[in-house]
């Protein structure tokens, strides 16, 4: 690792401005602060984490909506991680403790079990390209889906659109990646390399980095050649395609991206909770207020603030009791932070 | 049935064409890509160090 670390040393001593590196995934980011990665770094090279958990990036009226359905009597399977993000007015986790029915699933052929008792089941399908492919899958064998999955390139696009955001590479990620290859990425003119999850891996992939900062030199490479083809996975694309379409969606922190969101096409639209609950979700939504709290979960997600700069953060908002979608994933940047850097914690 | 170091678990293999003795990479239950087996093999070893 020294040596890496060397390499590192060196080609900083090129760079003629600091410069910002953003990982992408959550996976990436938790590397970064168990490892402590950012201390062995020079000063004029700095992390920040992006809008890679998709827990945090779910709009707050997808999560209002699955949390009215479960409301209604309507059983909820979902991924573990996701139960206690917050809604306006209650989690599908407080929902839970007060007899609903939420199953926590680990993955989608679980939810399909769940349906063979609760023909009734939503599955909330949350996630980037990585989780996707499974709910197309169980969509095909037949559960019902609220879907509020999104593409991830498109965030890459909104994000070198906005000006404020400076980012001199992107550390891509490597799931994601795994699933649709390299080409995707080639659109981007900026330095990118999709990355392994090992502290090396991640080290390697700033190294790279900075080397095509250093040469000019505005394209993709890929680290994680043991996973990532450059195909990426042609079955799960296919299995995709054939159930969603794309479509526009909002996100927390970036707002409506065009062309980001997967919608299930309408040959499965009896499988579409959109569209089977269309007449109760028009209900949920007119009762939905916008959430009064100082959360900055939107911006720490853009990497403009840190989860430090929330007066929130630490205090109101923990683990264990999320004010924000930041702080409930394990992939979120909040609770990250608060696990691994928050000096106040565990004292 | 995916052996993860001792810990086995049924694993959905739908989105590769996996066989027996296969290493594979897990995401929410499903087999997303299968890990070249001379990897698979370094990867072991250093993790065995």
């Amino acid at each position: 690792m020294g040596n890496i670390l060397e390499k590192i040393r060196i080609l900083s001593s090129k760079l003629r401005h600091p410069v910002k590196l953003m990982e992408l995934c959550g996976t990436h980011s938790q590397t970064v602060a168990k490892y402590n990665l950012k201390s062995l770094l020079p000063q004029n090279i700095e992390l920040i984490s992006g809008p890679g958990c998709p827990i945090c990036v779910t709009d707050q009226t997808d999560i209002d909506i699955v949390i009215g359905l479960a409301e209604n009597d309507i059983p909820i399977a979902i991924y573990g991680d996701a139960l206690s993000l917050p809604g306006t007015n209650s989690s599908l986790e407080k929902l839970k403790q007060q007899g609903k029915k939420i199953h926590i699933v680990y993955s989608t052929q679980d939810a399909i079990n769940i349906q063979k008792h609760e023909p009734d089941l939503v599955f909330f399908g949350i996630g980037f390209e990585t989780t996707t492919p499974m709910t197309a899958w169980a969509i095909k064998q037949g559960i019902k889906v609220y879907s509020a999955h999104k593409l991830f390139p498109p965030a890459m696009a909104a994000l070198l659109q906005n000006p404020n955001i400076k980012i001199g590479g992107f550390i891509n990620p490597g799931h994601v990646s795994a699933i649709i290859g390299t080409k995707p990425y080639e659109q981007f003119n900026v330095p990118q390399v999709i990355s392994g999850f090992e502290p090396e891996d991640v080290l390697i992939s700033i190294q790279m980095l900075l080397e095509m900062i250093v040469n000019n030199q505005n394209i993709v490479k890929n680290q994680y050649k043991r996973v990532v083809k450059a195909e990426g996975n042609i079955e799960a694309k296919k299995i995709i395609d054939k159930v969603f379409e794309i479509s526009d969606a909002k996100w927390r922190g970036l707002g409506l991206i065009p062309n980001s969101g997967l919608k299930i096409r309408k040959q499965f639209q009896n499988q579409d909770a959109e569209y089977i609950h269309k007449d109760l979700i028009e209900k949920i939504k007119q009762n939905i207020l916008p959430k009064q709290n100082q959360c900055i979960c939107g911006k720490i997600l853009q990497g403009l603030a840190k989860p430090s700069d929330c007066p929130l953060f630490a205090k109101a908002c923990t683990p264990e009791n999320p004010q924000g979608a930041c702080m409930v994933s394990v992939e979120g940047n909040c609770q990250i932070e608060y696990r691994f850097n928050n000096q106040s914690v565990g004292g | 049935m995916i052996n993860f170091d001792g810990l086995k678990k049924n694993v959905n293999i739908s989105l590769v064409k996996a066989k027996v003795e296969d290493f594979v990479i897990v995401h929410a239950g499903f087999a997303i890509e299968i890990i070249d087996k001379d990897e698979a093999d370094a990867i072991e070893k250093l993790l065995k160090l």
